[in-house]
């Protein structure tokens, strides 16, 4: 256990990439063992995630975990670096990882060899990202987690998610090039990669050259923005994100999250050094993102397709806070980020089930019968049969389903929204409080604007979730039930009891949080380091 | 030899930005391996333009006479990475003019 506490900041890395390099070893019969080991790596992460947020919360006074990796010393080596923002990102993508692996046991994980491995892979990059604190590491971290995403985008290959996938690879590969390009820069400039040598640099610096280490900050960004869906670069976004396999969709909603947190967490160690480079900018990208995403959920019919349009919301009011540069608003929209990110992984989830019922096949069925009014158990029979060979007949099914996915529904949507009594409500409410007292203070007008498109957008959202829940669950014909696994729907309602646990226990999340951005922007000289040996 | 290196750069991302906006595949890849040359030496030359300079040698004490290695090793990775995920591209490249029939990145246009 001791041993296990002084080397935790590495392990959430180390556990998935192991296990996901032992599963390549078994062929795909040993498909139990497999599993196994995949499930022993998601719920390992979850227990590692616990036992940070618990050394965080029980611990008031230090702040950061600094590993130095084989110990060499700071300016030498590479170092993870783990304060509350990194281990709240962490519980969230390891909670997200293992209900969507639940999920994708019913049937996902067998459509291909690697899907598994690929599984681990991507959540060990994912959190390498989150932990890592030299520059160069965390653009290695990207590209391991990229490559893993490729891999999954392609999962049960056809054509659409090949033309898609090729896209998504293409603007990603364009994206690690400015990464590239945006590194050296701040090499060549501050001579660190180093989050807290950079910092510590950049304030020696003259001011010529820290504004030329700016422009590499703002290169480097554009990769961060496309991560994160922000307007003029999430084209690519709706298209992938629809197309892929549910899991898969599913677990990219922390995708678009880990280029928000690179954007905090560049962005909380330079921006107090780089007066003439402000954050005010990602503010009008963020609106701008935010008006494309409530377009676009108002345009899709489709339940998967309100869902991505739902991501770029989400990433739009992110980053529309963080442009107004004040660690006022950074606090809520942080909250928005745990509720919205796990509302939006449960909904991914459910646009499968519901759409058992609704696809294109069971349509169809529905207008010959009535063409040749055929008698209904007759149409209906070949229908079921082809379930049952798809999901081959196993796991529990569970009765009443249309009733629990309509709840589910509600309370994701509810979530995403804004209304009461969920998570969603506490965080736009406590959003817009605070850009409103802000507005009393300075920067009265993007207050205004703000408020403006978020309550404007959240109406369209409630909207379009309206049309699609009325078309899905008041059905006009006498339709089958969607034939649902017990292992199905478990991972959804463990995603909703987490909402759940967040609404209640909103106050120490949020005393929480409000620790972690105070941490955020506090400057780097002052960090104490906690030295792990 | 700033100058030429500085020209290797820009005709390289250059070239390589204009096959990547154009419509088939294959120019597609060929200008994503042109703009990662390109970065690779931009990644190169952060250390410092020097001109005949070892990142060591043995016995000399002056270490402004050293090449910086970190952007050596910087770029050692990125091309290690930049070559995997080309391979890739390739291999899904490959694919969708298998299933389509067509290399026109949106998998239409005359064959």
């Amino acid at each position: 256990m001791n041993l296990i506490l002084k080397h935790l900041p590495i392990l959430p890395i180390i556990t998935p990439l192991f296990f996901g390099a032992l599963m390549i070893k078994f062929d795909d019969r040993k498909r139990s063992l497999k599993m196994t080991f995949a499930l022993l790596s998601t719920f390992l992460l979850v227990f590692y995630s616990a036992l940070l947020l618990y050394h965080f919360q029980s611990d008031v006074n230090s702040g950061v975990l600094i590993y130095h990796l084989g110990n060499w010393p700071q300016r030498f080596g590479i170092s993870l670096y783990v304060d509350r923002l990194s281990a709240l990102m962490i519980s969230l993508t390891s909670v997200m990882g293992f209900c969507v692996f639940l999920f994708s046991l019913a049937k996902w994980h067998r459509a291909g060899i690697f899907f598994r491995s690929q599984f681990q892979f991507l959540l060990a990059g994912l959190n390498g990202a989150f932990l890592t604190g030299d520059l160069f590491n965390l653009f290695v971290f990207f590209e391991v987690l990229l490559a893993a995403s490729y891999g999954l985008m392609l999962h049960s290959s056809n054509y659409s998610r090949t033309l898609n996938g090729l896209h998504y690879i293409a603007i990603n590969l364009v994206g690690s090039f400015f990464f590239l390009i945006g590194i050296s820069i701040v090499y060549s400039t501050t001579d660190a990669l180093n989050f807290i040598d950079i910092a510590n640099r950049l304030q020696d610096l003259k001011s010529d050259i820290r504004s030329q280490a700016g422009i590499g900050f703002a290169i480097m960004s554009i990769a961060f923005l496309i991560k994160s869906g922000a307007w003029p670069l999430c084209f690519w976004l709706p298209n992938a994100y629809t197309v892929a396999t549910t899991p898969v969709s599913a677990i990219f909603v922390i995708m678009t999250k880990v280029g928000i947190y690179a954007i905090l967490r560049i962005g909380g160690l330079v921006n107090p050094f780089l007066e003439n480079i402000s954050l005010n900018g990602l503010f009008y990208i963020g609106i701008v993102t935010l008006i494309y995403g409530a377009i676009g959920v108002l345009a899709s019919h489709d339940i998967k397709r309100l869902a991505t349009f739902n991501v770029l919301i989400s990433s739009g009011t992110f980053l529309t806070a963080v442009g107004f540069n004040s660690s006022l608003l950074l606090s809520p929209v942080l909250y928005y980020l745990i509720c919205s990110s796990l509302a939006l992984c449960g909904l991914f989830l459910l646009t499968e089930l519901v759409g058992r019922d609704q696809d294109p096949g069971a349509d169809l069925l529905a207008i010959t019968m009535e063409v040749y009014q055929a008698e209904e158990g007759s149409v209906e029979e070949p229908l079921e049969d082809e379930d049952d060979e798809e999901e081959e007949g196993e796991g529990v099914l569970i009765p009443e389903s249309l009733v629990i996915l309509g709840i589910c529904f509600l309370i994701c949507s509810l979530t995403l929204v804004g209304l009461p009594p969920f998570a969603g409500f506490i965080a736009k409410i406590t959003l817009l409080s605070s850009s409103l007292s802000l507005s009393l203070t300075s920067s009265s007008q993007m207050s205004w604007i703000f408020v403006t498109v978020l309550i404007l957008t959240s109406m369209c959202s409630l909207i379009s979730f309206v049309r699609t829940g009325i078309r899905i669950f008041w059905p006009s014909f006498e339709q089958v039930p969607p034939r649902i696994q017990l292992i199905e729907i478990v991972p959804i309602l463990l995603l909703i009891s987490a909402i759940i646990i967040v609404t209640v226990q909103v106050n120490p999340i949020m005393g929480y949080i409000d620790k972690s951005v105070s941490e955020l922007y506090r400057p780097s000289r002052e960090i104490d380091t906690a030295f792990i040996k | 030899m700033e100058l030429l290196i500085a020209a290797a750069i820009s005709v390289l991302v250059g070239s390589g930005v204009w096959l990547l906006l154009r419509p088939r595949t294959f120019q597609i890849i060929i200008g994503l391996s042109l703009v990662s040359y390109g970065v690779n030496l931009f990644i190169f030359t952060s250390g410092g333009v020097k001109k005949f300079a070892a990142v060591f040698s043995h016995g000399a004490e002056n270490p402004q006479i050293f090449a910086d290695p970190l952007p050596q090793a910087l770029v050692l990775t990125a091309i290690v990475i930049g070559f995997a995920t080309t391979a890739l591209f390739l291999v899904v490249l490959l694919a969708l003019r298998g299933m389509s029939g067509s290399d026109h990145v949106d998998g239409r246009g005359e064959k």
